[in-house]
């Protein structure tokens, strides 16, 4: 099947943002991925001058399933509660083109040998485009965890980077899938419930607005993002059998002969840059934005943690309450209460931390995804001038 | 005295003075085929005489008796003047006394020191080059005909009279023709659809093509009328289908203008310039006109070339290969315009959601940053839309143009198979009736035998002028082709390059946005 060239993944490796907390002691890079049948297989390389890895280099082979387990690893750590949990990385879908290929292969006897090659050779751009698109974000995720002073000593994540072997994580079964979906009803449910919560903190209220409206406007954004591409890449078909067209005419009519067939080649170089124009949308708009909806869910799961650490605080000083009044238990619930501050006080310091953090890294993302782009929109323009320009002085001379 | 007279009345008419019926420029509308443009029963009847009446003349011309000058065949023979004039100045013989007598005046001096076979084929030799001077004249005019004045047509605007059901669009034409004044006169879409119709029945049967008039449009009429509602829907569709059809009526009008022949029609001269509107002809429509309809499609379906010269059948292919081509091109424009649009409306909405997004940033230069993004996005849209307009009109009409200009490159076509059948008929009709002859000859009907000899002489005479017509139409049909050629290759190369400029000018426009918003991005801290 397809093999993402190592090149290509560096390329990738170079626009993903590096947060600034990396300190260049541990560099995570996904250098080859292979996808078989089912699953994509990512290898990852890890250099590392930490101590607690036991050696400086190592390489493994990972597949989605394992970064999935590593995910819930991290949320289902207490002690993590304070931090914005690293958004998953979505599963790659090849769906789609997937679909697309037994399409083509059911109607290759009806296409012109022509029109069968054509097809192919987009179907495995396409197959390409999403390959680039998985690898990066799969990367993005380790390197987000790596660059985190205190995630990237986690055993779990160690293990991940260091294991030679098979993690052989199985991925939910059933009832294991069934209770995750109980949890996260019961989490939103809270989370209502919670909304209404006397916040003593400016701080975290006034980051909880922001938040709340912030997802539901990125939200809108990614939405609008999508269709554009989409819309782009449409264009793209239409110079391709634009370019068909004038390939015909060039064939029929000998006068026209040269002309069209000039015509026919540059609307083919159109094709090409249209489409990356539509990929470029897509890989530095639609998962810049898509990425930062997952980000601020992340934050917000973060507020509702230490909304439920508040809302245990408070119920644990009622309990205190009511056991001196009934001078019963006093010592236990004096405990439980000292236990439901600590918690709510650290969560809520490395909240505080955590959520600057979260803000300068927003920014530095978009900054080098914005930036980028029009750089990369300026070049593909530029080219398409360029190509225009010159078979327009072409045709001037048929 | 009588032999002077006659060489100065001969002279006279060489040197191309002006006799009562003599022609001096040679792309005339009057013609040897005219009588075919006319309803073809009156060809029986009207042209009956004036054939019959040449006919006589070259026979009496080979008999040797004297006639009357025919001055119903000023046509055949005063061109044959200005040709005998070039090609045969050193043979004005001397002509003897006994010729003098049988020679009609209107035969040129060729006859009267030649024999008679020679006579016959100088004759036609030279009615044969004439007329295909004639021919190629007509369609194309040469350097002795007055040249085609340049000229342009303009509609500059148009306005809506009258209110609902009875409303419609009156357009304003100008016209520059040669070095006349410009002129300005007030058209209603029907008005050329009347034109259109004046224009085909006049020219089509020579085997012209005649430019297509921009098509009836209930469903776009019907909007104008109804339309204007509050929805931006309903304002939008009918402006548009307005600007295409006035674009499309001034295309129109200007190919007629750069047709040779067309371009000099009296009928088409006061579309342009005078201020009322040229009148449909009444046979055109009702029961007259649909009876010549159904004729021509009984004479399309049932006739067949037998083809001597390839050619004819080879670009009929040709032109059938090229309109399957057109039509995918048609239908990718069409595409194109309607994605480009498409991405037009989408990038308008993902700007106003970036615009939604800034004012939710917390950070004020990412804020500025987004809100920037938005502008550009919005700039970017409405290049999109300025582009679909380029991609419409600059490239998809001509295409949609041309696929009309093969209809009526086809019917040209059918109007030379009807000739064609036209001459098979009459020379099928010739046969019988020199059958019914011989019969009557053997039965020893004298008296019958002399109305068939009549019937004969008169089917002859018609056969000759149906293959003159034939030939006459194609040869038109030929030029035409090859007009049609030479203009669709040009055509189609300017409107391509132009394309490829508005593209580029497009692409420019979003480099430089792209290009201001790039230190924006850059500033976000």
């Amino acid at each position: 099947m397809m093999t993402a060239e190592e090149e290509n993944t560096r390329e990738h490796a170079s626009t993903v943002s590096l947060n600034d907390e990396n300190d260049g002691r541990l560099s995570v890079s996904i250098t080859d991925a292979v996808s078989e049948l089912e699953t994509v297989k990512f290898t990852i390389q890890t250099k590392s001058a930490l101590p607690s890895f036991s050696q400086h280099q190592m390489s493994v082979i990972r597949c989605h399933e394992e970064f999935i387990w590593l995910h819930d690893m991290l949320s289902e750590n207490i002690e993590y509660a304070g931090y914005i949990i690293p958004p998953a990385p979505p599963k790659p879908d090849f769906e789609a083109a997937r679909d697309k290929l037994t399409r083509i292969t059911a109607a290759e006897s009806t296409m012109s040998e022509d029109e069968y090659k054509k097809l192919r050779k987009e179907l495995e751009s396409d197959y390409l485009a999403l390959f680039k698109k998985t690898v990066a974000m799969h990367e993005m995720y380790l390197m987000r965890i790596a660059a985190h002073s205190k995630l990237r000593e986690d055993s779990n994540f160690r293990v991940f980077l260091e294991y030679a072997k098979d993690l052989k994580v199985r991925s939910k079964n059933k009832k294991e899938l069934i209770g995750g979906f109980f949890k996260n009803m019961t989490k939103n449910v809270d989370e209502a419930l919670l909304s209404s919560q006397k916040d003593k903190d400016e701080f975290f209220i006034e980051r909880r607005t922001f938040l709340d409206d912030y997802h539901t406007r990125i939200r809108e954004t990614t939405r609008q993002t999508e269709q554009l591409s989409e819309s782009t890449n449409a264009l793209s078909v239409d110079y391709m059998q634009l370019a068909g067209g004038f390939a015909l005419l060039s064939v029929q009519d000998p006068q026209l002969q040269r002309f069209m067939a000039q015509c026919a080649i540059s609307f083919e170089v159109m094709q090409k840059l249209q489409k990356r124009v539509s990929t470029d949308e897509d890989l530095k708009f639609t998962d810049l934005f898509k990425y930062y909806q997952r980000e601020a869910d992340a934050a917000k799961s973060l507020l509702y943690r230490r909304g439920r650490a508040l809302a245990d605080k408070d119920i644990a000083e009622n309990k205190l309450e009511k056991a001196q009044e009934k001078f019963k238990d006093i010592p236990t619930a004096e405990a439980y209460l000292q236990d439901c501050k600590i918690r709510f006080e650290s969560i809520s310091e490395m909240a505080k931390t955590e959520l600057d953090t979260f803000k300068v890294r927003r920014l530095e993302t978009y900054r080098k995804h914005l930036v980028d782009m029009s750089e990369l929109q300026i070049r593909h323009s530029q080219s398409k001038v360029g190509e225009l320009s010159k078979g327009l002085e072409l045709l001037c001379d048929l | 005295r009588i032999i002077i007279l006659e060489k100065q009345w001969y002279q006279r008419r060489v040197r191309g003075a002006p006799t009562p019926a003599a022609v001096v420029c040679e792309p005339e509308e009057e013609d040897p085929v005219t009588p075919v443009a006319e309803d073809k029963d009156a060809l029986f009847d009207m042209e009956e005489k004036e054939d019959l009446a040449g006919i006589e003349d070259d026979r009496e011309d080979l008999f040797g008796s004297s006639e009357e000058p025919a001055t119903t065949q000023p046509d055949l023979f005063d061109d044959d003047d200005e040709e005998e004039e070039s090609s045969l100045q050193g043979a004005i013989p001397v002509r003897t006394n006994s010729d003098h007598d049988r020679v009609p005046f209107n035969t040129p001096a060729v006859g009267c020191a030649l024999d008679d076979t020679k006579t016959t084929a100088l004759l036609n030799a030279a009615k044969e080059s004439a007329q295909l001077k004639k021919s190629v004249g007509w369609v194309n005019g040469d350097k002795k005909s007055s040249p085609k004045e340049s000229s342009s047509i303009e509609i500059p605007n148009y306005t809506k009279v009258g209110e609902g059901y009875s409303s419609y669009i009156i357009y304003t034409i100008q016209a520059t023709i040669g070095d006349a004044p410009k002129t300005t006169v007030q058209r209603r879409y029907n008005d050329f659809f009347v034109l259109h119709q004046l224009i085909v029945e006049n020219y089509l049967p020579r085997g012209v093509i005649v430019p297509p008039v921009p098509e009836k449009n209930f469903m776009g009429t019907a909007k104008l009328r109804f339309g204007g509602g509050s929805s931006n829907e309903s304002t939008q569709d009918p402006s548009l289908f307005i600007k295409r059809r006035k674009a499309a009526l001034e295309r129109y009008l200007n190919r007629l203008m750069a047709h040779n022949l067309i371009s000099k029609d009296e009928t088409l001269r006061r579309f342009l310039q005078e201020e009322d509107a040229p009148r449909p002809n009444p046979n055109a429509t009702g029961i007259k006109g649909f009876m010549k309809s159904m004729e021509t499609m009984v004479t399309k379906a049932t006739a067949r070339i037998n083809e001597v010269d390839e050619w004819y059948e080879d670009k009929q292919q040709h032109i059938l290969e090229m309109e399957e081509t057109l039509k995918k091109i048609l239908a990718v424009s069409d595409n194109i315009v309607a994605d480009r649009r498409d991405l037009a409306a989408k990038s308008a909405a993902f700007s106003s959601s970036c615009l939604h997004l800034g004012e939710g940033e917390d950070n004020a230069s990412l804020r500025r940053a987004i809100t920037k993004l938005s502008e550009l996005e919005q700039n970017l849209s409405n290049v999109h839309t300025e582009m679909a307009d380029g991609d419409l009109f600059i490239f998809g009409e001509t295409v949609k143009d041309y696929i009309s200009i093969i209809q009526a490159t086809k019917a040209a076509f059918d109007e030379r198979v009807k000739a064609f059948s036209l001459w098979e008929s009459a020379q099928s009709t010739l046969a019988k009736k020199r059958d019914t002859k011989s019969k009557a000859t053997l039965q020893g009907k004298t008296d019958r035998v002399a109305q068939c000899e009549e019937d004969i002489r008169f089917w002859e005479g018609k056969v000759e002028k149906c293959q003159e017509d034939f030939e006459v139409i194609s040869k038109n049909l030929k030029e035409e082709i090859r007009v049609f050629e030479e203009v669709w290759v040009r055509d189609i190369k300017e409107s391509t390059k132009a394309y490829f400029q508005k593209l580029i000018d497009a692409e420019n426009q979003i480099i430089s946005s792209w290009k201001a918003f790039l230190p924006e991005a850059k500033t976000i801290n």
